[in-house]
């Protein structure tokens, strides 16, 4: 198994970074690397770790963030 | 000359630097600076340029790049501060140009910075720009940061297994940059290149200092041609591409753009690329245990909180039953609390404030029925919106802290691995999450799944979500109908929306949809933290705000709409504008429709107009409620009454004496019956005419037959 598949395995289970880190008894930025080298294989996403009031509603929109492209047409959201 | 030979391969990036290059002279050596964001690139940047720089554009690229002179040991050179980056295999523009600069075959000498309090992710980028052959002068910054946390990077080591110059340096202060200069001097005549060798004898890897930068004879790799950058100076680039003709890890990140990237996360050369990630990430794990053995070991596991916390939610059992307690509780609390400031916004706008438009408006002829209009119409309707404007400001300050604590993710996750369990396709949980807000942009959301069929399947499922706007509903006829309960109706009707979903997928998935094939995605969790209020309190405050505007905008549209339809007289010959409801375009419409609803308990005019309206926008369903019921009983305009009397009073009628069982059923056929019109052009869009109207009429027969059976149901138990 290398570090990759193994990240891949204890993430699957549920582990944050920094408990993969420890069961794997590696480097925490080693996981990290790792993590986002599976997400740009598409295998792996990152569900936002902050709100993010653009996305949840679509009359979220503030007036200095351009319009997301899902809500153009969408008449809650025009300004 | 390497020139021709490289032709082949790099031709493409050549054309686009073309005229960039005329400008230099010839035998200006290129250096660039490569690194994780915020390693320190720039500070160097301007450290050794001073004031000779200027800002120039990537060659076919907005992405712009600060470029300057460095003289090294009297030999002008040509400096590039590149954007920062984790991978050369790049997903947006600015990392695309960092890894085609160090795939630039005009670049002389990569300047690797390596942060020493993050080595392992600047590691693996330079087992990236290993592969890539570049000669390489590591620069290692952030040594203090990495002190003040009680690690040591032992420079010699590090170059020993690197196979190139290391100097540590901190380009704030200037200490090392001789150094760096005079290593960079040596390297642009005996270049030399990254080892990618791993050593299987770790523990006495200190004694490869006496190897030199031709590094570890320990390599098994006898197969890869690539891996003779380990011993090779720098020409040997042109040499390998020569021998390595097909798809190349090198070229790709290169050439594939962004969003093509985004759209096709599994491209076809994945093994390839895993097979060159493999080889880097051992290499960096390899060099990572020799250059770390000093520091203390902390490979024991402990159980942290964190980790206890996340095995009760994240249980197998557990993990579900503790996502509808903290959902339910979100609803109860958001309901109790809730109550008393939406009955004031309520007294003010539809007690104080229409009494003083009617105190001021003049109440003869025509003016009574602007009057009308304007008091029964548009602020009886925007007054009761308005007054779900704290429980929304509630619901989205909750869901809010969950998400940014970490909570929301844990329950993606619980929720993934329900849907994988009962065969559904895990990636669609995120976009169906995003459902839950607003439907809209859970819609575009799809664009991350990789196969059209599962966008359609997944497209098809989010009008089954139950969208902020359809909670607004909930509240109202749950606290009428359920008073003492209306937290876990609320509840419910979103227990009912994940049933909807997940029923919905499987029965599509077993009919139209068999051929989507299920792919294995991994949720990865974020570490616990604390919610960050202010930015919550700011983005809170933004969307009630918008709320309460656009929302407004769209229920004042279409209940003017409304009022306008029901001063046309169609039957009973009255006047325009002075029609009972019920003889009205408008009241004969929705009673045509009404007899339909019947057998859902119903069947009566308000009922049918209220949800005709919510094609619009589900906020206009309880708009209009409420307009209809101020104007149902024109004969006692001195008591307006109470719009729960009222509610309450239609219901009843219309079911027999079981009001519960048919505002159940309402609310069924609400959550059910078809997304708002944006929501419907969206899909249009996306997935075509034929899919969107199937969508619709799925949706209405399933809140039909839902609501029917919910009304026969709870009239059967009483
Ligand atoms: N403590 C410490 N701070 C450093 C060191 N080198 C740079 N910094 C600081 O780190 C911060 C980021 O530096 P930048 O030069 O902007 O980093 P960068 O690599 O250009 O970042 P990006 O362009 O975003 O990729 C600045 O505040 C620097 O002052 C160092 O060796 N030690
Ligand atoms: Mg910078």
């Amino acid at each position: 198994m290398s570090v990759l598949d193994d990240v891949l395995r204890v993430t699957r289970t549920g582990a944050t970074p920094a408990a993969a880190a420890r069961t794997l008894g590696v480097d925490e930025g080693l996981v990290l690397a790792a993590l986002d080298h599976w997400e740009r294989r598409g295998t792996l996403t990152r569900p936002p770790a902050r709100a993010d009031s653009s996305c949840s509603t679509c009359v979220a929109t503030t007036p200095d963030v351009p319009l997301p492209l899902a809500c153009t047409g969408c008449p809650l959201a025009r300004r | 000359m390497l020139e021709p030979r490289l032709a082949g391969r790099r031709v493409e990036r050549r054309g686009a630097d073309g005229p960039r290059r005329d400008e230099r002279r010839a035998d200006e050596p290129r250096i660039v600076l490569v690194g994780n964001p915020n390693v320190g690139k720039s500070t160097l940047f301007n450290a050794l340029t001073g004031a000779r720089q200027r800002v120039v554009n990537a060659p076919g690229t907005t992405v712009e790049l600060q470029e300057g002179r460095w003289r090294v040991g009297g030999v002008p050179c040509r400096l590039v501060d590149l954007p920062g980056t984790y991978s050369l295999d790049a997903r947006s523009p600015d990392e695309q140009v960092a890894a085609q600069a160090v795939h630039d075959e005009g670049t002389d000498l990569a300047v690797l910075l390596v942060d020493a309090a993050g080595l392992a992710r600047s590691l693996v980028l330079a087992g990236q720009v290993a592969l890539s052959g570049v000669p390489v002068v590591v620069a290692l910054t952030m040594s203090d940061v990495a002190r003040s946390r009680g690690l040591t990077v032992p420079v010699e080591t590090l170059a020993t297994r690197l196979g190139v110059p290391v100097v540590a340096l901190d380009p704030r202060t200037g200490a090392g940059l001789a150094a760096l200069a005079s290593a960079v001097e040596q390297a642009l005549t005996h270049p030399s290149t990254l080892t990618l060798a791993t050593g299987d004898r770790p523990d006495t890897a200190t004694a490869d200092l006496t190897v030199g930068h031709t590094a570890d004879p320990a390599v098994d790799d006898t197969a890869d041609p690539t891996v003779d950058h380990t011993v090779d100076p720098a020409p040997a680039r042109a040499d390998d591409h020569d021998l390595e003709p097909t798809p190349d890890h090198a070229v790709r990140p290169a050439h594939a753009g962004a969003d093509e990237h985004a759209l096709d996360p599994a491209p076809e050369h994945a093994e390839d690329h895993d097979d060159d990630a493999e080889r880097v990430f051992a290499w960096v794990a390899d060099v990572l245990r020799v250059v770390q053995s000093g520091t203390p070991a902390t490979a024991r596991p402990v159980r942290t909180w964190s980790d206890r916390v996340d095995r009760v939610l994240l249980d197998a059992r557990a993990g579900i039953p503790v996502l509808l307690v903290v959902m339910w509780g979100l609803f109860q609390l958001a309901t109790t609390v809730a109550a008393p400031l939406m009955d004031a916004i309520d007294a003010v706008v539809n007690g104080t404030v229409a009494d003083a438009l009617r105190d001021v408006l003049p109440s003869s002829g025509p003016w009574r029925w602007v009057e009308g209009l304007l008091v029964d119409g548009a602020l009886a309707g925007v007054g009761t919106v308005l007054s779900f404007v704290p429980l929304l400001a509630l619901v989205f300050v909750a869901v809010a802290l969950l998400e940014d604590c970490g909570y929301l993710a844990r329950a993606a996750f619980v929720a993934d691995r329900a849907m994988r369990a009962i065969g559904l396709d895990g990636r669609a949980v995120l976009p169906l999450v995003v459902g839950f807000g607003c439907n809209l942009p859970a819609l575009a959301a799809t664009r991350t799944l990789p196969h059209a069929r599962q966008r359609l399947l997944t497209g098809l499922l989010i009008p089954f979500t139950s969208c902020t706007a359809r909670l607004t509903v909930y509240v109202l006829l749950a606290s009428v109908f359920f008073p003492q309960h209306a937290g876990t109706v609320i509840f419910v009707m979103y227990l009912a929306s994940a049933a909807l979903v997940v029923l919905g997928g499987l029965a599509l998935r077993r009919t139209l949809f068999r051929d989507v094939r299920r792919e294995p995605l991994v949720l990865a969790l974020p570490a616990y933290q604390r919610p960050a209020l202010r930015p919550i309190a700011l983005s809170v405050g933004v969307r009630v705000l918008a709320f309460a505007r656009k929302a407004g905008v769209i229920i004042v549209g279409t209940l003017t709409v409304v009022w306008l339809l029901m001063a046309v007289p169609v039957t009973g010959g009255h006047a325009v504008a002075d029609v009972p409801v019920e003889d009205s375009l408008y009241g004969r419409a929705a009673e045509t429709i009404a007899p339909v609803l019947g057998p859902a308990g119903f069947g009566t005019w308000e009922a049918a107009a209220a949800l005709a309206t919510g094609f619009v926008a589900k906020e206009v369903v309880v708009g209009s409620l409420a307009q209809t019921a101020a104007v149902a009983e024109p004969e006692d305009p001195a008591d307006p009454g109470d719009l729960a009397d009222r509610l309450r009073a239609t219901f009843d009628a219309s079911s027999g004496g079981h009001a519960g069982a048919a505002a159940a059923g309402f609310l069924w056929f609400v959550l059910a019956y078809s997304p708002c019109l944006a929501t419907l052009a969206e899909q249009r869009r996306l997935f075509g005419l034929r899919w969107t109207l199937l969508g619709v009429g799925v949706g209405l027969s399933v809140a039909w037959v839902g609501a029917v059976l919910v009304f026969q149901t709870g009239r059967l138990l009483g």
